[in-house]
């Protein structure tokens, strides 16, 4: 079969399927179509959900950071947590700017592809930081602010106490993390990447 | 827009969305829920169309994401059940029982999801223009890989008659 074979048949397909498709207008009706509109913006209204909440946390963490200025352990878990909550916010200011830079009703299909991709690749690398960094410094400081501050006990009060509890859980955390890493944040990152290259080359190519 | 303008939108291009279905899941549950999803785009980004683009351009764009997607999405969502939702139904015609197309659906099977939409546009005749808009790369490059698709076919249909 040749390629003026190949379309004829396919001419005749399409006037077979003329004659015999038909359209279920009943489901059609039927169905709430708009529903969908909300499942996409799932992860945006997460992401700007996200955001108002580092908003909000960012000035309690700096009025606790003054309370406690005269404690440097607490005036440095303070600047951690605000800094960290700044990553934070940051992250999420980037991750919403390549959520709306998708334009799903527009875009050529390449170009959709490869924005997707980039949202993907943002998202995961984001994530990594918030997992990785931004979680453990902000429970850590938070417990040690809101224990400092609702109960008035001091985490560094007592390091012997403090040590033997906190060491051997980090321990296991850190062991944990790299094997996630390892296994499901660099594995994705990588196939995302390979589909970047994959786009980029098909533009190219010709 | 109304279900009934949305509805006559559908209708005018219920056949392109079936093949499009047909090429990118050729598994008959898979099918229905790429064909619901479409729908479900079309009706979700009709209030988006501003005239900027060809009607027919517009939708083979939007369709052909969402296939590509879905194409490429891991297989880990919510399937709804397929006899749940039959939007289109070939009645007294099954593509399968027809051996020719059914050989062009084996040959668009074996392409890679960006070649299988390049040849779905060749085969609907669209001008490479037109297909060049839809995909977002050149003319020139649309020529290349027509080219080079029409290789892979002849090879494809040598290895057959074998």
């Amino acid at each position: 079969m040749d390629i003026n074979e190949f379309k004829s048949a396919w001419l005749q397909h399409d006037r077979k399927l003329s004659e015999n498709l038909s359209i279920n207008e009943a489901l059609l009706k039927k169905i709430n179509l708009d529903r969908s509109r909300k499942e996409l913006n799932k992860p945006l209204s997460y992401e700007v959900a996200s955001f108002f909440l580092f908003i909000l946390l960012i000035p309690v963490f700096i009025f606790l950071s003054v309370l406690y200025r005269s404690d440097n352990s607490m005036l440095i878990s303070g600047i951690l947590a605000v800094a960290a909550l700044v990553l934070g916010l940051l992250l999420c200011i980037r991750k919403i700017r390549l959520f709306y830079q998708i334009d799903y009703y527009n875009q050529p299909v390449l170009q959709l592809q490869e924005r997707l991709a980039l949202l993907k690749s943002g998202i995961l690398s984001a994530r990594k930081i918030e997992v990785f960094f931004l979680l453990p410094i902000l429970f850590f400081t938070a417990l040690v602010l809101a224990l400092q501050h609702i109960r008035g006990i001091n985490l560094f009060g007592d390091i012997s106490f403090f040590l033997p509890i906190v060491l051997p859980g980090l321990l296991v955390a850190w062991g944990g993390t790299v094997f996630i890493n390892k296994y499901l944040y660099d594995k994705k990152l990588s196939n995302v990447e390979a589909l970047l290259k994959e786009l980029r080359n098909y533009q190219q190519e010709g | 827009m109304h279900k009934e303008e949305f509805i006559s939108i559908i209708k005018e291009y219920k056949n392109l969305i079936y093949k499009i279905c047909h090429a990118y899941c050729p598994n008959p549950a898979d099918h229905k829920d790429l064909e619901q999803e479409i729908i479900i785009q079309l009706w979700t980004s009709m209030k988006r169309y501003n005239g900027s683009v060809k009607m027919s351009t517009w939708i083979y764009r939007i369709a052909l994401n969402t296939a590509i997607s879905h194409y490429r999405a891991e297989q880990k969502r919510n399937h709804i059940p397929a006899e749940n939702f039959m939007f289109l139904q070939a009645a007294e015609y099954d593509p399968q029982t027809d051996e020719q197309i059914k050989q062009l659906y084996l040959f668009i099977e074996q392409l890679n999801y960006l070649d299988k939409a390049l040849m779905l546009l060749y085969l609907e005749e669209t001008k490479q223009k037109e297909i060049a808009e839809i995909l977002g790369i050149t003319e020139s490059n649309v020529s290349t890989k027509i080219n080079r698709i029409k290789q892979q076919l002849k090879l494809f249909f040598q290895k057959e008659m074998q």
